[in-house]
């Protein structure tokens, strides 16, 4: 969690920030980013990947590539909210990635060939919603609707059992 | 035909209760003529070679086992590509789709299990 120190009228541009006021001979307002469990599992996976020794599949694999890990981490911060639940990141042979997520709800795979080249799949969700496997390069719009699925119903069943 | 299974390929999944092989286990190397790795378990008997014992070695690894044939009616070639570390090493080669990704898990059936863990 990190904190921002901004003088009392300043603009505030996080949507999610919790804001906590401190009165005093000059008012400050201190901004905690909203905790994103998932981002730290995330960049901690993609971590060990880079660093796979050749070879790690009993053939010719290579460790994945720190351009194709850079890009996956940028395109899950452009898809996943805060309360996403934490992806599981499985390596490709050739540098390549794959993002999953298996949900009581559904599966969601993204599979990183490059920056840019990304296939999409999933499953059929429990609201009926079939499967479909489509390939995207720069609008991560579509996907970003799914992971929301799959966050959303974990939170309501979560909620419920609580 | 063997397809060793590295432990980086196991997945969670809550709707088995329990880890299961990712379907990046059974995608191909990236380049135009990439294709899935495998070891051609007859001919590494024809040597004279314990065919668990050759693909478990340096390393540890699980393996499953795939038919051939099967491959084939999913219409997907295999070839025998022997590389400098691996004299008995194949390639597998065709459009993966997940549909087929999917499909060819439910062909498998394990040669070296990794205990506890579900190849679908």
């Amino acid at each position: 969690m990190r904190l921002t120190e901004i003088d009392y009228g300043s603009s505030i541009n996080s949507l999610n920030a919790n804001i906590y006021q401190f009165s005093g001979s000059r008012e400050r307002i201190l901004l905690t980013e909203p905790v994103q469990v998932w981002h730290g599992e995330a960049v901690g996976q993609l971590e060990k990947l880079v660093h796979l020794q050749p070879g790690w599949d009993g053939y010719q694999a290579e460790p994945v590539s720190f351009t194709n890990a850079t890009f996956a981490l940028r395109m899950l911060e452009s898809i996943c909210g805060d309360d996403a639940p934490i992806p599981q990141i499985v390596p490709g042979v050739s540098g390549d990635l794959q993002i999953e997520w298996h949900t009581l709800q559904g599966d969601i795979e993204l599979h990183v060939k490059a920056p840019n080249d990304v296939r999409a799949w999933h499953s059929q969700f429990t609201d009926g919603t079939k499967a479909e496997e489509i390939d995207l390069t720069f609008d991560f719009i579509e996907i970003a609707a799914w992971v929301k699925k799959v966050t959303e119903s974990a939170i309501a069943i979560t909620t419920a059992t609580a | 035909m063997i397809r060793r299974i590295s432990d980086k390929y196991l997945v969670v999944d809550p709707k088995i209760g329990g880890k299961r092989i990712s379907s990046m286990a059974f995608s191909p190397s990236s380049g135009s003529n990439g294709g899935m790795s495998v070891d051609l378990q007859k001919l590494i008997e024809g040597a004279g070679i314990d065919a668990r014992t050759f693909v478990t070695t340096p390393v540890w690894i699980g393996s499953v086992r795939l038919k051939v044939g099967d491959l084939r009616k999913e219409k997907l070639k295999v070839g025998f590509e022997p590389t400098k570390a691996n004299q008995f090493h194949g390639e597998v080669w065709g459009n993966f789709t997940m549909e087929k990704k999917e499909r060819l898990k439910e062909l498998s059936e394990w040669f070296v299990p990794i205990e506890d863990v579900s190849i679908v």
